[in-house]
C-alpha cells in the first residue's frame, strides 16, 4: 500500500516520445522515493491548451477537461486529480471553478458528454492539482529534504516559474511576482537557488513561439541573460511549455543575438530524482537538449549516507 | 494593582493619538472624568510620525506640545499607555471594560536620563521610524514621548542586558518583575479613536516593495524628513545612501483597488503633494518630483495648495495608473512601466526613489473588543444606534486628515458628554 494515491492525469507533453518524456521518467523515479502511486485516468484526453481559449470556444473547452474528471471520477473514486503539465493543471483547474459555479455551465456539459456516452455524475468533490502543490502541501519541505542522499552541493539554479502554476491560481502562500517554492525546492536538495532572479513569472512565450518567434525568443533570452547574470549554471521549471522553450530555441537565439547561451533547463523533479540517489537515466537527464553534466556528475556519484 | 477610579459617568477615550488626545480633552474641559488608553508606550499615534502638515506646511511638534500641556494641566484627565482594551460589556450608561496592561518594566521613579539605555547592547527596530532605523531594546519611544519613561523592550528581558540596565539605573527605576496586569473598569461612554495604520505594501506585488529597496511607503518618506530621523532629516535612498533627487511618487497604492483596499484614502493625493514640497525643499531646482495619478484629489478646500504645486515646474503629472517597477540591477534605480493614458504613451521611466502612497486601513478591528458595533466594508466604525454609547472618532471612523480627525474627535466627544449628562441627571 503506497503511503499517498492519487488519480494522474499525465497530459500530452509527458506521452512517450513527447517533449516532456523525460519529467515523465523522472517523477516516477520521484514519486517512487515519496512512495505515491498515480493511478492515470484511463482514455484522458487532450486539455484544450492554448487552442481551447482561443479557437475552442468555451463549451468545448470545459467539455474536454469535464470528460477526464468524470472519467476520474469513475475509475479513481474519491482520488485528487494530480497534473504534472501546468496547463493541464491549469485548465482542468479552470473547468472544476467554473462548473462548481454554473448550474447553466455544468447542465450543458453533462449533456454534451451524454452525447460522448458518458454519464456524468460530477460531484466535485475532488480537488486539482498540480504535482508541486502535493509535494509542498501533502509533504512538505522538511519531509522532502529527508530523502534526499546526493546532494546538489555547488550548484547554482534559477528558479524559472513561468505563468500557468503562478496566475490566476497559483501556489497557495506564493507571491504572484516572487513565488519562491522552485528556489526552495532547490534549497532543500541541497543546491543554492538564485535569490534574486529577477526573471522568474517572465513569460515564456508559450504557443507563441512558433507563431512569433521573434517576440516569444525575445522574452526568452530574457529569462536566460537574468540567470547568467546571477551566476545561475541551471534552470528549473515545473512547467513543460517553459522547460522546451527555454531549452531549444537557445541555438537560435545565439544566431540572432551573438550570445553564447548553453544552459541546461531542467525540471523539479528531475533535481529531486537525483538528489533522491536515481540514476541519470531515471532522471531522465538524458532527455535534455542541452545535458547537464553536473547532474550527470552527481548521480554517478555513490550516495552519501 | 494597577487600577483607576471610574464610575458610569466616566468617558473612556481609546486610543491616544490626535484624534483620542482631542476627544478625551474636550470632555475632560467640559468637566467630565475621562479615562484614556493608548496600545504604545507614548501618546502622539502617527501624527507625531509626520514632519509637516498639509496644507500649512507648519510641524506637527507644536500642536503636540500644546495637546500635552492641556494634558498634564487637566486633573480629570487620567492616562494609560501600553493599555489596551480587551473587552467591552454591557450599554449606554453602564459599560464594564477589561483592559490588558503590558509591561513597561519601568516605573514612574524614572527621569528619562537614558542610563539604562546606555549600557544595553542589544538592539530592535525602532517602530517610530517604520523599522527604517535600529534602536537600543531599552529606549525612550521618541523624543516628545509621554510619559516621559523609558521602556524595556520584553526581549531583553531574563537576559544579561536586563540587568545590566536595572545597575544602571540611579533612581530605581526599573521593576523587572512587573507582569502583564488586566483591570476593568466601569464607564458610562467610550470613544472609539485607535486610528488607522498604512496598507500593507508588500501586498502591492508588481510594485516590488519586499523585493526593491528604493521603493518605500509615504510614511517611511515622512520619517526620512525629521532630522532626527532615520536619515537624519536628509532625502537619502535605502540602497546606496545616495541623494534622492529625482522622486516617483505612486498615487492609490492600494487604495481605490478591488485587489486591495476598495475606498479612497483620500488623505494621499494632498500627502504627496506635500511630500514634493519636500523634495523641492531640499534641492531645489535639482529636485525632480513626478506624481502618477489616477486623478487628484484635493480634499475640497485646498485644491490651492494643488494649483500651487502644479505651477512648479519641478513636479510633473503623469496620469497613469503605474503597471510594475523593476529595477536596474546595477545601478539599484527603480524603473516604473506603464501607460500614461493622457495621449497613450507606454513609458519605462527611471527614478532615484519610487515612494508609494499607501492607504489608510484601520489600525485594530474594534468587533474584537465590542462585538456588536457596526463597520463599513473597510472596517471603519459608522455610526449606527445598534452601536449604543460607543462612537467612533477620527481614522477609525474614515479615512481622514488631521483637521477632519479633530472634528470627528470633537463631534464623538460631545455624543459621549451627553450620554454622560443624562446617566448623571444632568440632562433628560
Amino acid at each position: 500500500m503506497a503511503k499517498k494515491e492519487y488519480s494522474f492525469y499525465p497530459g500530452c507533453s509527458s506521452e512517450r516520445k513527447a517533449s516532456a518524456s523525460n519529467y515523465m521518467v523522472s517523477v516516477e523515479s520521484m514519486c517512487k522515493t515519496l512512495d505515491v502511486k498515480l493511478n492515470e485516468i484511463p482514455d484522458w484526453n487532450c486539455c484544450g491548451a492554448s487552442i481551447g481559449y482561443a479557437e475552442g470556444g468555451e463549451l468545448p473547452r470545459h467539455a474536454m477537461n469535464a470528460r477526464n474528471i468524470a472519467l476520474s471520477e469513475k475509475h479513481n473514486p474519491g482520488q485528487n486529480i494530480v497534473a504534472t503539465c501546468a496547463a493541464c493543471w491549469l485548465g482542468t483547474k479552470e473547468t472544476h471553478e467554473r462548473l462548481s459555479g454554473s448550474a447553466q455551465l455544468l447542465a450543458d456539459t453533462k449533456e454534451a458528454l451524454k452525447e460522448a456516452g458518458l454519464d456524468m455524475d460530477y460531484k466535485g468533490d475532488v480537488e486539482i492539482r498540480h504535482m508541486v502543490e502535493v509535494l509542498i502541501e501533502d509533504f512538505g519541505y522538511e519531509e522532502l529534504a529527508k530523502p534526499v542522499v546526493k546532494p546538489l552541493e555547488g550548484i547554482k539554479i534559477a528558479g524559472y516559474v513561468g505563468c500557468q502554476t503562478n496566475r490566476p491560481f497559483g501556489v497557495a502562500g506564493e507571491s504572484f511576482e516572487n513565488p519562491k517554492y522552485l528556489d526552495k525546492l532547490t534549497e532543500i536538495m541541497g543546491a543554492e537557488p538564485v535569490e534574486k532572479y529577477d526573471q522568474k513569472v517572465t513569460c515564456c512565450g508559450g504557443a507563441l513561439a512558433f507563431s512569433e518567434p521573434d517576440k516569444s525568443q525575445a522574452q526568452i533570452k530574457k529569462i536566460i541573460e537574468s540567470a547568467y547574470d546571477f551566476g545561475a549554471e541551471m534552470i528549473v521549471t515545473p512547467c513543460p511549455v517553459c522547460q522546451m522553450n527555454v531549452e531549444v530555441y537557445q541555438d537560435q537565439i545565439n544566431k540572432k543575438y551573438g550570445t553564447k547561451f548553453h544552459i541546461p533547463v531542467m525540471y523539479y523533479s528531475q533535481l529531486m530524482a537525483v538528489a533522491y540517489g536515481g540514476t541519470a537515466r531515471e532522471a531522465g537527464l538524458n532527455g535534455n537538449i542541452v545535458r547537464a553534466t553536473r547532474l550527470e556528475e552527481i548521480a554517478a556519484r555513490p550516495a552519501k549516507k | 494593582m494597577a487600577g483607576a477610579v471610574a464610575t458610569n459617568e466616566t468617558i473612556l477615550v481609546v486610543g491616544g493619538g490626535i484624534s483620542g488626545m482631542t476627544a478625551a480633552l474636550e470632555a475632560a474641559e467640559c468637566g467630565k472624568d475621562v479615562v484614556l488608553v493608548e496600545k504604545n508606550p507614548s501618546l502622539g499615534g502617527r501624527v507625531s510620525q509626520l514632519y509637516k502638515y498639509f496644507p500649512k506646511l507648519c510641524h506637527p511638534t507644536c500642536g503636540m506640545e500644546i495637546n500635552l500641556r492641556r494634558i498634564k494641566a487637566n486633573k480629570r484627565l487620567r492616562v494609560f499607555t501600553l493599555a489596551e482594551v480587551a473587552k467591552v460589556d454591557g450599554g449606554p450608561g453602564d459599560y464594564t471594560v477589561s483592559i490588558r496592561l503590558s509591561p513597561r518594566y519601568v516605573n514612574e521613579n524614572c527621569t528619562a536620563c537614558g542610563a539604562c539605555a546606555e549600557v544595553v547592547s542589544a538592539e530592535i527596530d525602532n517602530p517610530h521610524n517604520y523599522g527604517l532605523s535600529k534602536m537600543k531594546a531599552v529606549y525612550l519611544p521618541f523624543n516628545m514621548a509621554y510619559p516621559q519613561r523609558y521602556v524595556i523592550d520584553q526581549s531583553v528581558i531574563g537576559t544579561p542586558d536586563a540587568e545590566k540596565a536595572k545597575a544602571a539605573c540611579k533612581y530605581d527605576a526599573i521593576d523587572l518583575g512587573m507582569k502583564e496586569q488586566t483591570m476593568t473598569i466601569k464607564v458610562g461612554a467610550i470613544v472609539w479613536a485607535t486610528g488607522w495604520k498604512p496598507y500593507d505594501a508588500a501586498k502591492i506585488q508588481p510594485y516590488g516593495y519586499d523585493r526593491f529597496d528604493n521603493v518605500v511607503t509615504s510614511v517611511e518618506f515622512e520619517r526620512m524628513m525629521d532630522p532626527f530621523g532615520p536619515t537624519g532629516g536628509k532625502l537619502l535612498r535605502p540602497s546606496d545612501g545616495k541623494e534622492a533627487k529625482n522622486v516617483a511618487f505612486i498615487q492609490c497604492a492600494g487604495s481605490r483597488d478591488r485587489n486591495h483596499l476598495r475606498h479612497c484614502s483620500r488623505i494621499c493625493c494632498m500627502a504627496s503633494l506635500k511630500q514634493s514640497t519636500y523634495v523641492s525643499e531640499q534641492f531645489g531646482d535639482q529636485g525632480q518630483s513626478t506624481i502618477y495619478y489616477i486623478d487628484i484629489r484635493a480634499i475640497d478646500r485646498i485644491e490651492d495648495f494643488y494649483a500651487k504645486v502644479r505651477a512648479n515646474p519641478a513636479v510633473k503629472f503623469v496620469k497613469s495608473k503605474v503597471a510594475n517597477i523593476t529595477e536596474d540591477r546595477t545601478s539599484a534605480d527603480v524603473i516604473l512601466h506603464g501607460v500614461d493614458t493622457e495621449g497613450y504613451h507606454r513609458y519605462d521611466n527611471r527614478h532615484d526613489l519610487c515612494v508609494l502612497a499607501v492607504g489608510m486601513e484601520p489600525s485594530v478591528d474594534v468587533r474584537t473588543a465590542a462585538a456588536t458595533v457596526h463597520v463599513d466594508a473597510s472596517g471603519f466604525v459608522e455610526a449606527d444606534p445598534v452601536n449604543g454609547a460607543i462612537f467612533g472618532a477620527g481614522c477609525a471612523s474614515n479615512a481622514l486628515d488631521v483637521n477632519r480627525a479633530v472634528q470627528s474627535a470633537t463631534a464623538a466627544s460631545l455624543r459621549a458628554i451627553q450620554v454622560i449628562n443624562k446617566v448623571s441627571g444632568a440632562e433628560v
